[in-house]
């Protein structure tokens, strides 16, 4: 049995197959990346910030900027 | 006068605010990223999440001016792999998962059909597919890549050439499937015509 050698055709069509399989992947990944952003993430992150800010201090700890008052600010890059 | 001020950089406070600032511009990215290594919209996000709060807690230790898109994707997939959520290690992911992720794109002039690509895509194994994903579509070099998988080079691009070689087989196999015919008709009719000409066999 005899197959079919790779003719330059043939590559030709592999290169473009491989170009529509990455602009197909560039599209996925690009889908995602244009959804808009879960509110969740931005509540999380500012819950991350706030133990500076919420928590009292027990005892002498905390670093001299704590409270550097902008909370909720900065959320608004989208 | 105080203590917090250094003359390298900004202030704690300042340096804080900007690394916030850029890690939330990288979220969309870091969720696509988390997709493509899950295929699970809901996982992804858990992930990407955790990836998140992993780098803010991390923020110190990042040196601002350098790659942080590809730091953080650093810490996604450490926070992927070393989590072992469920057995997503090594293996392919579920068709049937892979099938429900699937977002119907219906765009004829589209090259690939992209639910298509997606199923194929969930069908690598998940070294391929991430060293893909961030080299074909994340916009990483090699070496950053390489960098991110903290692999060699030559891993993450022959990693890369394997997945690409078995994206379009398994989209030609599909393809076979779904028409009953042929990826390439052509090719068909011309191994129908050699096989006539030849005239063996009958």
């Amino acid at each position: 049995m005899t197959e079919p050698r790779m003719r330059s055709p043939d590559l030709e069509e592999m290169k473009l197959r491989q170009q529509a399989i990455g602009e197909g992947l560039r599209q996925i990944f690009d889908d995602v990346v244009n959804e808009p952003v879960p509110e969740d993430f931005l509540d999380i992150l500012r819950r991350a910030e706030a133990p500076h800010r919420d928590e009292p201090p027990t005892g002498d700890v905390g670093p001299a900027d704590m409270g550097a008052g902008d909370m909720g600010a900065g959320d608004a890059a989208g | 006068m105080s203590s917090g001020e250094t003359p390298a950089g900004p202030a704690p406070a300042d340096r804080d605010e900007t690394f916030k600032r850029d890690l939330v511009k990288l979220i969309p990215q870091l969720r696509a990223f988390a997709r493509t290594l899950t295929g699970d919209p809901t996982a992804a996000d858990d992930l990407a999440q955790d990836a998140m709060l992993k780098a803010w807690d991390a923020r110190a230790s990042f040196r601002m001016g350098t790659n942080m898109k590809a730091w953080t994707f650093m810490i996604l997939r450490n926070v992927f792999y070393s989590e072992k959520r469920r057995s997503w290690r090594q293996t392919a992911l579920d068709p049937e998962t892979a099938e429900r992720t699937l977002v119907a794109v219906d765009d004829p002039s589209s090259p690939v059909a992209l639910d298509e690509l997606r199923q194929a895509l969930a069908a690598l194994p998940a070294e391929q597919r991430e060293a893909l994903i961030l080299v074909g579509a994340g916009g990483f070099a090699y070496e950053e890549a390489a960098e991110i998988c903290a692999c060699a080079v030559g891993t993450v691009k022959s990693r890369v050439s394997r997945a690409r070689r078995a994206l379009q087989d398994i989209l030609a196999r599909g393809a076979y499937e779904r028409d009953r015919a042929p990826a390439s008709a052509a090719m068909d009719a011309i191994l129908a015509q050699a096989e006539r000409l030849s005239g063996v066999r009958r």
